[in-house]
């Protein structure tokens, strides 16, 4: 009985440090977003070149990937919608759940694949080979230099390629909204102008916002607090690549919540 | 010498004046070229112009005869080149005492002091104060 005690007790304790030392570590970063430090020309430097790993090395295999996988779940929907004799839902159900949800869920996720787990071994090797310790022999702050560009380039990344996929997949919505239902522009366009309200669409920017954050900002912390050892490298990417899963389904049912809220005001 | 003297003495130094470490412990780093390394200090804790910035490096890395290594990253460089690249990092803080750590782990085809005195002798350091922490046992070196 003592044991477990003492195992539950240690738990608490390693997870209460661990919650709070991530805390402390965004407070720095949003301290140094506020102070402006990313106009550093250094950091500055650091953050074109995120933006252009993050997002525009991706753009053509994103956009293909929009259209097809857009264009495929935007079809079973319709020909759902069509069967079930719910036609005079069709623009709720665009804009609510391919274009609100699907994009940002489907952009986050395929970022979290490719470049959290890239951006966590990538600092966590850095701890590991003392080149964090190098910066800070140096006086430059690696919060400024290393993490916060590439908290601002998954934020502007998410954000301007869940946009992307939404326009995407607009534009198959409405040729499958011709081609099965028979509709044209003026009509679709009306039907997904009167289907959306400006809190769906800054409920949608905050949640790209929220989710480019965190699924930058735990695998920088998991990389950071790397031991020096590179056996915990491995460790480091699997715990944060987890903080990235748990963080996403979180927002996801936060912002599930919060629409349901406001639309029943 | 101890690490842990080094460190006490290190800190000494921290506290009165900046440190550009050349040190074994303090790498370069990998993803960055060898011109990104040495202007990563200036461009980040000063408003100095790049071209200037660029002019300076290009300077001492002729003088030091490592011209074509540029652009090249860490791992393509070789142990010699990683000890200039250092010293030149070290050396582009302003106002700042260069401390050389252990200089024969990093150099460890000198046989004595001469060539890293020669190098510092080339680049004209005006005035620059340059200290060297080393082990007891080479002593005889220096």
């Amino acid at each position: 009985m003592r044991d477990f005690i003492e195992q539950l007790g240690s738990k608490a304790v390693s997870t209460f440090k661990n919650v709070s030392g991530f805390c402390v570590f965004c407070l720095k970063c949003l301290r140094e977003f506020l102070m402006g430090s990313f106009f550093n020309r250094a950091a500055f430097d650091i953050l074109v070149m995120q933006i252009f790993f993050t997002a525009y090395q991706l753009l053509n295999f994103f956009v293909i990937l929009s259209a097809v996988f857009g264009s495929i779940f935007i079809g079973i929907v319709f020909q759902t919608v069509k069967s079930i004799g719910l036609v005079q839902y069709l623009g709720n159900i665009i804009m609510g759940v391919v274009v609100l949800e699907f994009s940002p869920l489907i952009t986050v996720v395929l970022l979290a694949l490719r470049s959290s787990s890239a951006v966590n071994s990538e600092i966590a090797v850095m701890k590991v080979n003392h080149e964090i310790d190098a910066l800070e022999s140096f006086g430059i702050d690696p919060v400024v230099y290393l993490f916060l560009p590439r908290i601002i380039s998954f934020i502007i990344s998410v954000t301007v390629l869940s946009s992307l996929f939404a326009i995407i997949v607009l534009f198959s919505g409405f040729a499958f909204s011709s081609a099965i239902f028979g509709m044209s522009l003026g009509i679709f366009t009306d039907m997904i102008v009167n289907s959306v309200t400006v809190f769906d669409i800054i409920l949608f920017y905050i949640k790209t916002i929220v989710f480019g954050f965190f699924i930058s900002v735990i695998p920088l912390y998991n990389g950071w607090k790397t031991k020096y050892r590179s056996t915990d490298i491995p460790v480091s990417v699997l715990s944060g690549m987890m903080g990235v899963f748990m963080s996403i389904v979180l927002v996801e049912v936060v912002s599930l919540v919060a629409r349901f809220f406001l639309n029943s005001l | 010498m101890s690490e842990a003297e080094l460190k006490a003495r290190s800190e000494a130094i921290r506290a009165e004046q900046r440190v550009g470490f050349v040190s074994p412990d303090i790498p370069l780093l990998s993803n960055l070229s060898v011109y990104d390394n040495i202007s990563l200090v200036p461009r980040y804790l000063t408003t100095e112009k790049d071209e200037t910035i660029r002019a300076e490096i290009e300077k001492m890395l002729a003088l030091l005869e490592i011209s074509d290594s540029i652009n090249k990253k860490t791992f393509q460089i070789d142990s010699d080149t990683v000890f200039k690249v250092k010293l030149l990092r070290a050396l582009m803080l302003k106002d700042s005492v260069t401390v050389i750590d252990r200089p024969f782990v990093m150099l460890s085809t000198a046989a004595d002091i001469k060539p890293i005195v020669k190098m510092l002798d080339t680049l004209e350091l005006d005035g620059k104060k340059v200290v060297f922490f080393d082990f007891e046992w080479n002593k005889s070196k220096y």
